[in-house]
């Protein structure tokens, strides 16, 4: 489904990711996961477009994204949440939502499925997002992501900085998605609990290289520990 | 009383005007942090396309209908500035995105170009359009004259206004422009090509400077500066009123085109425009950020 292929990744003059690959398999979910500042959202704004990516490829659905501007990315099938979440503030969660029908031409309807996984949207609609709690503020954004009915969702450490309910409800959410939707999810954390229960697969990253990987069942938790923190 | 309506009157006729041209000024900050300081030419081309079209149907038009050469002119004046607005953007603006003092010395270069071009296609000596018939005169009500070309170009600008305000909270293009305006990194992550929200909001706010050209055609003589003599109230305007809110820009017109017109009426024109300047420059050094401020990471950063 997704794939990167020997990628350099740079801020400027710094290079931050050196010579990565690794795949994405269709319908599966995916825990990325790594210490702070491994390169873990400069892996993701390399897959979306938002920082450059002077050498290697990334593949979506088989064809050749590595020179498509962001917004024709997003237009294919990938449905982003930053780290941050990012929602527009000053905008109504009403409005918020239809900004994710925009790879669809804005037109159409919100899925009725998200609000019955996310029933404080329809509650808040009228709220301008700012207003919104942290924990809302992602399930807006994990929504809005999700309303043009993209093939990918790409989740950025959608647990930072919540509550354990809310929590709870968001991994509840992604394995619902992935099972009714079909969507394949990639799914980058520090919180290594919360991918060990909601993954199929996932990657260990260490200084913009990949250092470990395995199925979720049959990674040894304390050994991806060990990995992160040493 | 009577003078003081009559100057009122006068006031909120030129406040409408400097709006128009505002509008554009404050929405292309607000979206790209683009100054351009070509916007004033756009005026005075949407002024000389009036003209152009009053000539057009004196040539081809019997004088039966030659009136409605000004309705004609309106949509004419939008379409050409819209048009060269939209080019601007495409050649120059998008190619120095992210180097403010160049797109600034590269439109103030344009400005001049075609202030030249204006000579060297309509002379030096101003032109004058005639004012529809059924504009002539107005309304007297106890003492006070209000003509009925300012009553018609007030009207005019409330109706660009609504519609700019259509667009702005109405519209999905509206949508797409506020999201480019508060984060234009996420806005692309929602499918929004903001190179084109770019392009078509650079060259609506043209369009709106050249319809403000129609106006200014009633008002007097056209000639090559007459870009400039407005432009710099709308600069103050936007300033004054706080880039990328409608209503800060509207408060920021009516408080330049108030200001200019009452102080003008007491003193000269010139001491006016230092008066209008001073009051604007000590503003600001109580309200930096202007009347109103949207919060924008753009303008953050
Ligand atoms: N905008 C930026 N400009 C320069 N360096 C950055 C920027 N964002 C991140 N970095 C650097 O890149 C490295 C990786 O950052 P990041 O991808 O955000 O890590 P992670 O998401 O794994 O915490 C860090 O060393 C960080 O300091
Ligand atoms: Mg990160």
């Amino acid at each position: 489904m997704l794939e990167l292929k020997n990628i350099d990744s740079y801020y400027g003059e710094s290079r931050v990711i050196e010579d990565l690959s690794f795949n994405v398999p269709k319908g599966k979910i995916v825990g990325f996961i790594g210490r702070n500042g491994v390169g873990k959202s400069t892996t993701l704004k390399s897959i979306m477009g938002i920082v450059k990516t002077p050498s290697g490829q990334v593949i979506f659905n088989g064809e050749d994204i590595t020179k498509k501007p962001v917004y024709e990315r997003v237009k294919l099938g990938i449905g982003y949440v930053p780290q941050g979440r990012d929602i527009f503030p000053q905008m109504t969660v009403q409005e918020n939502l239809e900004l994710g029908l925009q790879p669809i031409g804005g037109k159409g309807n919100i899925p009725d499925y998200l609000f019955d996984l996310f029933p404080i949207l329809p509650k808040f609609a009228k709220r301008r997002g700012g207003d919104l709690s942290g924990g809302q503020q992602q399930q807006l954004a994990i929504a809005r992501a999700l309303a043009a009915e993209p093939k990918i969702l790409i989740l950025d450490e959608p647990t930072e900085g919540i509550q354990p309910s809310i929590i709870r409800d968001i991994g509840a959410a992604i394995k619902k998605i992935n099972e009714w939707k079909g969507i394949t999810v990639l799914l980058v954390e520090q919180y290594l609990d919360f991918v060990l229960e909601n993954t199929d697969m996932l990657y260990v990253m260490e200084k913009g290289k990949i250092i470990y990987q395995n199925d979720t069942k049959a990674a040894d938790g304390a050994e991806v520990q060990r990995l992160m923190t040493e | 009383m009577e003078q003081l309506i009559n100057t009122l009157f006068n006031g909120i006729s030129l406040s409408s005007i400097i709006l128009l041209t505002s509008i554009g000024l404050a929405i292309t900050f607000g979206l790209m942090k683009v100054i351009n300081m070509a916007h004033g030419e756009f005026l005075m081309i949407g002024a000389y396309m009036t003209f152009v079209m009053q000539q057009i149907f004196v040539k081809f038009f019997p004088e039966s209908v030659r009136d409605i050469y000004y309705f004609a002119a309106i949509p004419f004046a939008f379409l050409v500035t819209f048009l060269l607005g939209s080019l601007l953007e495409r050649f120059v603006i998008s190619r120095l995105y992210g180097r403010e003092i160049d797109s600034l010395l590269a439109t103030y270069g344009i400005s001049l170009i075609l202030q030249q071009a204006a000579r060297s296609i309509f002379g030096t000596q101003g032109v004058n359009v005639n004012a529809p018939s059924f504009l002539n005169g107005g309304i007297t009500i106890g003492g006070c004259t209000f003509s009925y070309n300012r009553l018609f170009i007030i009207f005019m600008v409330a109706l660009c206004l609504f519609l700019v305000w259509l667009i702005m909270y109405k519209s999905n293009f509206g949508k797409q422009m506020r999201a480019v305006m508060q984060n234009r990194t996420m806005a692309q992550c929602m499918g929004i090509n903001s190179r084109r929200v770019d392009n078509i909001t650079f060259s609506i706010g043209s369009g709106l400077a050249g319809i403000a050209g129609c106006s200014v055609a009633l008002l007097g003589s056209i000639d090559s500066t007459v870009g400039q003599s407005y432009i710099v109230n709308s600069f103050m305007a936007v300033v004054l009123g706080g880039v990328g809110k409608l209503l800060g820009t509207v408060i920021g017109s009516t408080i330049i085109g108030s200001a200019s017109i009452f102080t003008e009426h007491y003193t000269s024109s010139t001491i006016a425009k230092a008066i209008v300047l001073l009051i604007v420059i000590v503003f600001l050094q109580k309200r930096p950020q202007g009347l109103f401020v949207i919060k924008s990471r753009s303008l953050d950063e």
